[in-house]
C-alpha cells in the first residue's frame, strides 16, 4: 500500500503538476470566454461540451511522456516496480481529477443560477475520457506526446466543423441529447486499455 | 538552402507529417470542397429565393433591432458574443433602470403603467421573467406583444417613428455598453443583425456575370476552398513545429547548440521548411482541382492560376503564423504550451465575431478570414483593400515571431536564458 501511495506522491509531484496547473488555467477561461450564468438545459451544452473535453486531453495524453524521453524506458524497465502499474495509477489520478474538476465546474454553473444537473457531469466526463482516450492512444503508438495531442484536436475540428453521427461530442449542443455519450465514454476506455496494451507490447519489443 | 533541405527532409520522414497532410486533406473532404459539391450556375428567373443581403437602410433595422432589444428586454436575458463566443447577460437592477430609459425612448408610447408594474415585479423575482414560446405574439405591424397570463394586459412595444437615425445609433450603443459589449446592438453588428433585403433576380445574374467575367469560375471556387482550408492551417501547423522543436530537445539540442550555422539561418530554414511542408498537401488539392474544374467547366473559361493565387495569397499567412506560434513557444518553453496558445487563438477567431463569415468582411486582426459562399464576387471586391491589408498584417506577425524565436534561440545557445520554471523534471 505505501508502494502506491508513494506512486501517487511522486505523480503528483513530477509528473501531474503542471498538467493540474494547464487545467486550472482552462476551467478559470470557460466562463471568461462562454459564461455560465443562468444558461438553460440548451445552452449549458455550450461549455460542457466546447471546453471541457480537453481537460481529457491535457490530463491524460501526456501519461506516458516521461518514459518516450531516449533511454528512460530502459531504466523504468529494470526497475522492481512494475511500470504499467504505474501507469495504471496515473490513469486512475488523472480521471479521478477529471471527474473532480467537472463535479467543481458543473457545481459553479449550478451556483449561478445554470441549469444543470448530474447527468451533465456524466455526460461531459464522457467526452473527456472519449478525447484524452484518442490522445492518450496516439501517443502511445506514435511514441510521441505532440501526435497524441494532435489527434484529439483533429478529431474535435473534425466534428465541430462537420459532423460525425454517433460519435458526435456536440449531441446536446446540436441535438439536446445524451444518448451517444455512453458510446463514447466506452470508446474512451477502450482506447485507454489499448493505450496500456500497446505500451505493453513497447516493452517486450524494445 | 542545404539546412532548408535537411530541415525539410526532417518534417517530410516525420509520421507528423503524414498525419498532418492526412488532417487537412481529411478536413477538405469533409467540408465538401474536396471533390467540390457544388458548381456555379446562372440564376433561372422566378426562382423561389437568390439569397438575402444587408440593406443597410435605416428605415429598415431601427424597428427590428428596437424589437428584437425589447424581446431581450421582456425576459432579461440577452445574448452577446463579447469574445465571440455566445454568452446569456441578465442585467442587475441599476442596469435594468437604465434599460428601462431606453425602451421607453425607443417605444411610440412611454412604458405603459402594467409594463412598469411588471419590472417591479420582476425586481423582486431577482429580474427573471420566464417566458414560453407561445408567449411572444407579432402584431403583424412591426409591433410585439407579450401574452400576459388570464386577467392581466398584454405588454405592448410599438416602435417610435419619430426616432432618428442619430439618436437610434446612441441609444444602441449605450445598450450595448450596459451589456457589456458585443450584441447585436453594437456598432460593428446591427447593420449585418438586421435589415436583410431579398436579393433580385437582376442582382444573382450581375453577380453571376461578375463571377464568369473576374473570377473565370476557379475563382470563386478557391475562396470557397480558402475558406474552408483556412479553418484548418489556423491550427494545425502548430503541431509540425512543436514537433520538431521538442524532438531537438530530446536527441540533438546540444550538438544544434554548438554548430556553427548562425540562429538567425537556423531558424528561417525551420520555419520555411515548416511552411513549405505544410503548404504541400494544400498545393497538391489545389493542383487536383483545377484539373477537376478544367474538365468541369472547359480549360479555356477557367483561370487555371487561381487556386495557387489563393493559397499563397489568402492562406500562407495563416499557415505562417500558426507555424511561428509553434516555433516560439516551443523555443522559448521547451513545452508543448505552443498548442494551447494557438488553440486559444483558433478557438476565439473562429467562432468569434459572431458569425462575421455570412457577412463577407473581414476583422483587422482576423486569422482566418471568411467567406463562405460560392460567388458573392462584388462582395469580395468590396472587402479586399481589408483583406489585403490583413493578409500582410499576419504575415509581418509571423516574421516578427520568427524574429522573436532567433533571438530566444541565440540567447539559448549562449546560455543567457534560463527559465527554471520550465525545467523539466524527473522522478
Amino acid at each position: 500500500m505505501s508502494l502506491y501511495l508513494s506512486a501517487v506522491k511522486y505523480n503528483l509531484r513530477f509528473n501531474l503538476l503542471p498538467h493540474i496547473v494547464a487545467a486550472a488555467g482552462l476551467l478559470m477561461l470557460t466562463p471568461v470566454l462562454f459564461g455560465i450564468t443562468a444558461l438553460d438545459a440548451m445552452t449549458v451544452s455550450y461549455p460542457l461540451e466546447l471546453s471541457l473535453p480537453f481537460l481529457g486531453v491535457i490530463l491524460l495524453t501526456p501519461i506516458y511522456s516521461s518514459e518516450q524521453e531516449p533511454g528512460t524506458l530502459d531504466a523504468v524497465r529494470v526497475r522492481k516496480t512494475p511500470y504499467l502499474l504505474i501507469c495504471g495509477i496515473r490513469i486512475i489520478m488523472a480521471a479521478v481529477l477529471m471527474f473532480m474538476f467537472i463535479c467543481g465546474f458543473v457545481l459553479l454553473m449550478s451556483a449561478m443560477e445554470s441549469e444543470v444537473s448530474a447527468a451533465h457531469v456524466l455526460a461531459a466526463f464522457a467526452n473527456a475520457v472519449f478525447l484524452g482516450g484518442l490522445g492518450i492512444l496516439a501517443s502511445a503508438i506514435s511514441g510521441n506526446v505532440v501526435i497524441g495531442y494532435m489527434v484529439p484536436v483533429l478529431y474535435f475540428v473534425l466534428d465541430l466543423m462537420g459532423s460525425l453521427g454517433s460519435f458526435t461530442m456536440f449531441s446536446m449542443m446540436r441535438h439536446g441529447t445524451m444518448d451517444n455519450k455512453w458510446i463514447l465514454l466506452i470508446i474512451g476506455i477502450c482506447c485507454i486499455a489499448a493505450s496500456i496494451w500497446s505500451r505493453y507490447i513497447s516493452m517486450k519489443r524494445e | 538552402m542545404t539546412l532548408y533541405r535537411k530541415e525539410l527532409g526532417r518534417v517530410l520522414k516525420s509520421l507528423m507529417f503524414l498525419l498532418s497532410a492526412a488532417g487537412i486533406v481529411l478536413f477538405a473532404y469533409t467540408q465538401g470542397v474536396f471533390p467540390p459539391h457544388s458548381t456555379i450556375t446562372k440564376p433561372e428567373p422566378n426562382a423561389a429565393s437568390y439569397g438575402t443581403k444587408a440593406s443597410g437602410d435605416p428605415a429598415l433595422i431601427m424597428p427590428e433591432a428596437a424589437e428584437s432589444l425589447f424581446v431581450q428586454y421582456s425576459v432579461n436575458q440577452y445574448t452577446t458574443y463579447p469574445k465571440g463566443f455566445l454568452k446569456y447577460i441578465k442585467l442587475n437592477q441599476a442596469d435594468r433602470a437604465k434599460m428601462d430609459e431606453i425602451i421607453a425612448e425607443l417605444s411610440a408610447d412611454a412604458l405603459s403603467d402594467s409594463t412598469r408594474e411588471t419590472d417591479d415585479t420582476l425586481a423582486t423575482n431577482n429580474g427573471s421573467l420566464q417566458i414560453d414560446g407561445g408567449s411572444l405574439r407579432p402584431n403583424g405591424d412591426g409591433s410585439f406583444q407579450i401574452i400576459t397570463p388570464e386577467g392581466e394586459t398584454p405588454i405592448d412595444f410599438t416602435f417610435n417613428p419619430d426616432m432618428t437615425w442619430e439618436r437610434f445609433s446612441v441609444l444602441m450603443e449605450r445598450a450595448d455598453d450596459l451589456l457589456g459589449g458585443g450584441s447585436d446592438y453594437s456598432d460593428t453588428w446591427m447593420s449585418h443583425r438586421f435589415g436583410q433585403v431579398p436579393i433580385t433576380y437582376e442582382e444573382a445574374l450581375a453577380d453571376y456575370e461578375l463571377t464568369i467575367s473576374h473570377d473565370k469560375l476557379t475563382g470563386a471556387h478557391a475562396r470557397l476552398f480558402s475558406d474552408y482550408m483556412g479553418i484548418i492551417l489556423g491550427l494545425l501547423p502548430v503541431f509540425p513545429a512543436v514537433f520538431l522543436c521538442l524532438g531537438d530537445r530530446k536527441n540533438i539540442a546540444p550538438m544544434v547548440h554548438t554548430r556553427r550555422i548562425s540562429s538567425v539561418r537556423f531558424v528561417l530554414a525551420r520555419f520555411l521548411a515548416l511552411v513549405t511542408a505544410v503548404m504541400i498537401p494544400v498545393l497538391i488539392m489545389c493542383a487536383v482541382l483545377t484539373g477537376v474544374h478544367g474538365l468541369d467547366y472547359g480549360f479555356g473559361n477557367i483561370d487555371i492560376f487561381a487556386y495557387f493565387k489563393y493559397a499563397l495569397f489568402w492562406m500562407l499567412p495563416t499557415a505562417m503564423v500558426s507555424t511561428a506560434v509553434g516555433l516560439f513557444f516551443t523555443t522559448l518553453t521547451n513545452t508543448p504550451a505552443a498548442v494551447a496558445v494557438q488553440l486559444v487563438w483558433w478557438f476565439v477567431d473562429t467562432l468569434g465575431g459572431s458569425g462575421a463569415y455570412s457577412f463577407y468582411g473581414i476583422r483587422p486582426l482576423q486569422l482566418i478570414p471568411r467567406h463562405n459562399g460560392l460567388g458573392k464576387t462584388q462582395a469580395y471586391l468590396d472587402y479586399l483593400p481589408e483583406l489585403i491589408q490583413n493578409r500582410i498584417r499576419f504575415a509581418l506577425i509571423a516574421l516578427v515571431l520568427v524574429a522573436f524565436t532567433t533571438f530566444v534561440f541565440s540567447a539559448k545557445r549562449r546560455g543567457l536564458l534560463h527559465v527554471s520554471v520550465f525545467k523539466r523534471r524527473k522522478i
